[in-house]
């Protein structure tokens, strides 16, 4: 469905990606774990066209997408909500529901968007700025009922949000992933990454230094001493 | 309050909005060493930095050696002797590396009458090429000082812009992200260059740091932030096994954590 | 009340005309980042075609507004979007020198088809009237009104409720989220330029009755309406149509008073550009953020070549402002001009090549040099007297500076500009400056009464202040203003206090500028008020200035020798006015021309390619850092 195939990908001169390989299929619940700076905004942005694939190729439905545009590899079926920032925050929510819409279906947007999201109702005409971080989330979120997506990529999903939404939130891409959309969610925070998500990438510095299923990875504490003294060691390997 | 605290911040609060970006937030950074300021994205790292530097409005009082700074702005506090780099560098990039670390003297020279600005004393120049030439030594890169800095690798920028903070001959530095976009043996090599300049000028140097590596090598004592608060400080092997640190960067709850911390 | 009544329609008339132009601008602006200075030309340009359709091929007015207003609008749609994407990439000096000398580009359009004189403007409203009241309104008025609350309540509401509308809105805020939308910037911006240009020739077709076809005159105009933005923060467009409607009733009510009152003398034109000067000072500053990506960077870098490369330029200069005397004849005159325009061109170069801020204002402060000067002439030895004269303008430089340190790039030039119109509307003709004489006498000194020594004495002050300007550049301050243009909070981070800074260059820039004034007047021995305009020759000189420096190794004497030969020598040698004109079209779309090679879509790159096809653009200047890979080797 979607694929990354050794990809190199940076910032001006900085290279952040040191070829990537990664893969999302229908139905499909992946997560991309790793410490700050490891690459995980930069990979994501790099699946949905905002930074260009130096080296290496992206695939959509199987076809050769690496030189696309960002909008045309949004009309293919892949939907970035990036980290934050997902809504418009001077629009209302409602005009943000449409927009989402793209250039068709924006007739119904709105009462798909409630549907998944009926918290959002009374806040319809209300500028989206001004709802609080979980809603704000949630509006973001409401783009994948609307736009109709084939993969759902999620940067930071839970970050700054309270456990109870969090919780919600993980519901919801549950949902989706049942329906036969393959998520992709890059999370800082691993708790919930990890029991979501049928397949785990473990990015660090650029690189993947574990792919498989999210029980074999290992504990948690595991985990967090990769985090923090995995690149201690490395570096003093070197 | 003893003047070999060097930064001392008390009960800082920063406001964005309704928003609460910092809450609370004490800590102390001695001279002679390097306090480390940790915590998962969006803790709040930066803008307790920004604070310090006075460039977001915040509550709470803060000291530089004893100086009460808080009414004071970012250029103000530089002349007390603080200075500080940028997650975001803000490089001169037009400049040679030799000019932009000789400004770190030279602006500090011109400061802040019209007259300094203008011209400057042969007495001026000599301590400025003096500054620049220790800075560029202590930082290793001579070599690199007729390049345009626009045209410079990101691990050289960094430390282009940690020699223009040690030509400005801070007493107290504030490092922000310093390793973000180095590889492992720049970050390695910006370690050494990092201890040895606090070793042998003895200032003191608050970092704001994601990389473990870094942070657990320079640190003698780290601060934790998680949602703009202070959930941790202690030595850094005290850091390393604490569950409070672990949940946070996990983004486990905390009540999935074992009570009795000391945050 | 009565008697204000017809003020008042009066105002309200021209306002809406104000408020539909300033619409269109703010609108551009938000969306693509890029200020339209040549948005009044525009205007100009859309009531030319109006004039060759209705007035010369009879055509029926709504047909022949309809054509000028869409055909025009079609056009620019599609070139500006594109245009305006470059420029939004470039430094904000680059990027207002190229939409300033589009505007002088368009002006001249208008000049080629048309002739320099201005023409009849028939009205082609009805012109009957009725009474409101006891007043009389016309009905071109009442249309006028109507035309203008249609036109921005129907943009009003298509950015309300349709998806183009809010994706306008959106892409303000996020043009990222909106290309993850699906939705292609492409597509709303050239639909945003597609507006702007329509509003712009909407109010430039409806202006011109009243002021006939006068290129400069309608594009002075149309820049009235940037008063009407600055009221809406160059944000918020409802605010901004009311204020228009605000400055067109104040302007209209001073008109009633300024007959009576000395004072108000000038107000009805200047009053938009004190509104403009006003705003920018007193809005709060998180309200002008400049929109654009790399507004930050230095347009003009180092100039290349060694010492020894340098000297035997200088050496060249030197050799060329010698011989001029003997090798031109009779042209003695405009040499000496251009050589005191060099003065000015070095002061606007500490600015626009040094520290990357734009001045749109020189020529004011050259005008109140001149002035200065032919008032202390006589009383004062002749060389102190030009001396003093600088020395007074200083003060007015360090007003300047007020907006120069709030304000950058756009928004500072917008200020100058403001500025520059406003002591040409209010106060050239006082008195105390101009006033009503055609000619101010000027005299040359005793020891050099003849036109060649006087020649040698302005190129004695050329090298007296190309030394002053190599020494800030070279020195302290030089250094600072680099340093600042690239990156100004370092600055502060290291304890340099940049207001003052601000304020020393502009004291400093203004001063010379004003010797530079000084010495024009005895050439001719009289000074008046036309050889001191900001519209065009303040525009004039910053687009000439960026011109000259296209080419980075002519260093700072040779792009203002090349802009001070551009802007007075070789017109003079043309006599065709048309052939004038053309080159105004030519210079700006050099200064276009710049803003792109910047970005490396300069023409000799687009050249080498076709040379060469299949390698890539290669940048004129490298707009991304080369990847080099390096090892730290940290000191034992």
């Amino acid at each position: 469905m979607l694929e990354l195939r050794e990809a190199v990908a940076g910032y001006g001169d900085s290279t952040v990606l040191r070829g990537v390989s990664i893969e999302v299929s229908a139905g499909q619940a992946v997560s991309v774990v790793g410490p700050n700076g490891a690459g995980k905004t930069t990979l994501i942005r790099t699946i949905c066209g905002l930074l260009p694939v130096r080296s290496g190729a992206r695939i959509i439905d199987g076809v050769d997408a690496t030189a696309q545009s960002v909008h045309a590899i949004a009309r293919a079926g892949v939907c970035h909500i990036p980290e934050g920032r997902g809504v418009f925050p001077g629009l209302s929510v409602r005009d943000n529901m449409m927009l989402f819409a793209g250039s068709d279906g924006k007739r119904t947007a709105v009462e798909r968007g409630l549907s998944a999201f009926p918290q959002l109702t009374k806040h319809l005409n209300q500028r989206a700025g001004s709802l609080s971080g979980g809603q704000q989330q949630m509006l973001a979120l409401s783009r994948v009922v609307v736009s109709n997506p084939s993969v759902v990529l999620i940067d930071e999903a839970s970050l700054g949000l309270a456990p109870v939404i969090v919780d919600e939130i993980y519901d919801f891409l549950g949902r989706i992933v049942s329906e036969g959309i393959g998520v992709l969610v890059v999370e800082q925070y691993v708790t919930h990454a990890l029991r979501f998500a049928s397949h785990v990438y473990v990015l660090q510095r650029g690189a993947l230094v574990y792919s498989g299923a999210p029980n074999e990875l290992g504990s948690q504490e595991q985990l967090f001493e990769r985090y923090l003294e995995g690149d201690l060691e490395q570096s003093r390997s070197t | 309050m003893t003047t070999d605290t060097g930064l001392t911040v008390e009960n800082l609060t920063v406001r964005y909005g309704g928003h609460v970006a910092v809450s609370n937030v004490s800590l102390s950074a001695p001279a002679g060493s390097v306090t480390g300021l940790i915590g998962p994205n969006g803790a709040g790292k930066t803008t307790t930095l920004n604070a310090c530097f006075g460039v977001v409005k915040s509550a709470g009082e803060q000291h530089l050696f004893g100086v009460n700074m808080t009414r004071k702005g970012a250029v103000g506090r530089s002349r007390l002797g603080m200075t500080r780099t940028f997650q975001r560098m803000r490089l001169f990039d037009t400049l040679t590396v030799e000019e932009n670390v000789s400004m770190g003297r030279e602006a500090k020279a011109a400061g802040t009458t019209w007259l300094t600005q203008f011209v400057s004393s042969p007495a001026s120049r000599r301590q400025c090429e003096a500054a620049t030439r220790d800075a560029l030594n202590a930082c290793g890169i001579e070599e690199l000082r007729d390049r345009t800095v626009r045209n410079l690798s990101t691990g050289q920028r960094r430390l282009v812009e940690f020699a223009r903070a040690i030509a400005n001959e801070p007493r107290f530095l504030l490092l922000d992200e310093p390793s973000s976009g180095l590889d492992v043996r720049e970050t390695e090599g910006f370690g050494t260059v990092l201890e040895s300049i606090v070793r042998d000028r003895g200032i003191g140097v608050l970092l704001v740091e994601h990389d473990m590596s870094l942070v657990s090598r320079v640190c003698r004592y780290v601060y934790v932030l998680d949602f703009g608060i202070k959930i941790f400080e202690g030595t850094m092997s005290e850091t390393l096994t604490s569950p409070l640190v672990r949940a946070a960067y996990l983004g486990q709850e905390l009540t999935d954590v074992p009570a009795g911390s000391d945050a | 009340m009565t008697t204000f009544l017809p003020f008042i329609i009066l105002g309200l008339t021209s306002g809406a005309v104000y408020g539909v132009a300033a619409s269109g601008l703010v609108l551009a602006y938000r969306t693509s980042g890029v200020i339209n200075f040549a948005h009044g030309s525009t205007a100009a340009v859309a009531a030319g075609i109006f004039y060759w359709l209705h007035d010369e091929h009879g055509m029926a007015w709504p047909f022949a507004a309809l054509i000028a207003v869409l055909g025009l609008a079609l056009v620019a749609g599609a070139v500006m979007e594109r245009i305006a994407a470059v420029l939004a990439r470039v430094p904000t000096t680059l990027s207002v020198a190229a939409t300033v000398g589009l505007s002088i580009a368009l002006t001249a359009v208008i000049v080629i088809w048309y002739g320099p004189a201005p023409l009849q403007f028939p009205s082609f409203l009805p012109s009957s009237t009725f009474k409101l009241g006891s007043v009389l309104v016309g009905y071109d008025q009442v249309i006028t009104v109507a035309i203008g609350i249609v036109a921005v309540a129907s943009m009003s509401l298509m950015l309300r409720y349709s998806q183009r509308g809010r994706a306008m809105r959106a892409i303000v805020e996020d043009p990222e989220l909106l290309s993850l939308t699906g939705l292609s910037g492409y597509s709303v911006r050239s639909l945003a330029w597609f507006i702007s240009t329509a509003f712009a020739a909407i109010s430039g077709i409806l202006i011109a009755p009243s002021l006939g076809l006068d290129g400069t005159l309608l594009t002075l105009l149309v820049i009235q309406s940037f008063g009407a933005a600055a009221i809406g923060a160059f944000s918020n467009l409802p605010m901004t149509f009311i204020g228009g409607l605000v400055i067109g009733v104040l302007s209209a009510l001073s008109t009633k008073y300024s007959g009576t009152n000395d004072w108000l003398q000038g107000m009805p034109q200047g009053l938009p550009f004190i509104v403009l000067f006003v705003m920018l000072i007193v809005l709060p500053r998180r309200l002008l953020v400049e929109l654009g990506s790399a507004v930050q960077e230095r347009t003009i870098g180092r100039v290349t070549g060694g010492r020894a490369a340098r000297s035997s330029k200088a050496a060249v200069a030197a050799i060329l402002l010698l011989i001029v005397p003997s090798v031109v004849g009779a042209h003695l005159a405009v040499y000496t001009l251009a050589a005191a325009y060099l003065i000015i061109l070095l002061s606007l170069s500490l600015l626009v090549r040094t520290s990357n801020q734009i001045s749109l204002c020189h020529m004011t402060f050259a005008a109140i040099g001149a002035l200065a000067f032919h008032h202390l002439t006589g009383s004062v030895p002749w060389v102190l007297a030009v001396l003093i004269s600088g020395l007074i303008v200083l003060p007015v430089g360090l007003l300047i500076s007020i907006p120069a340190i709030r304000l950058s790039g756009v928004y500072l030039a917008l200020a100058t500009l403001g500025f520059g119109i406003l002591v040409e509307q209010l106060f050239y003709a006082r008195s105390f400056m101009f006033g009503d004489a055609l000619s101010l006498a000027t005299p040359r000194p005793s020891f050099a009464s003849g036109p060649k020594a006087y020649y040698y004495l302005v190129v004695g002050f050329v090298v007296i202040t190309y030394i002053a300007v190599r020494a800030i550049e070279q020195g302290r301050l030089g250094r600072i203003l680099r340093a600042r243009a690239d990156a100004p909070e370092a600055l502060t981070a290291l304890g340099l206090n940049i207001r003052s800074t601000s304020m020393i260059v502009f004291a400093i820039s203004a001063a010379m500028a004003g010797m530079g004034g000084a010495l024009i007047g005895p050439i001719f021995g009289v000074i008046g008020q036309s050889t001191f305009q900001t519209v065009p020759t303040s525009m004039l000189l910053v687009v000439l200035l960026v011109l000259g420096s296209r080419n980075r190794s002519a260093g700072t004497l040779g792009a203002c020798m090349i802009a001070a030969a551009a802007l007075v020598v070789v017109p003079d040698y043309i006599t065709s006015g048309t052939l004038q004109s053309w080159l105004n079209v030519l210079f700006g779309a050099g200064a276009i021309e710049v803003a792109f090679a910047y970005r490396g879509y300069g023409l000799s790159s687009r050249i080498k390619r076709l040379r060469s096809p299949g390698s890539p653009i290669a940048p004129d200047q490298p707009s991304s850092r080369l990847s080099v890979p390096i090892l730290i080797e940290a000191p034992k």
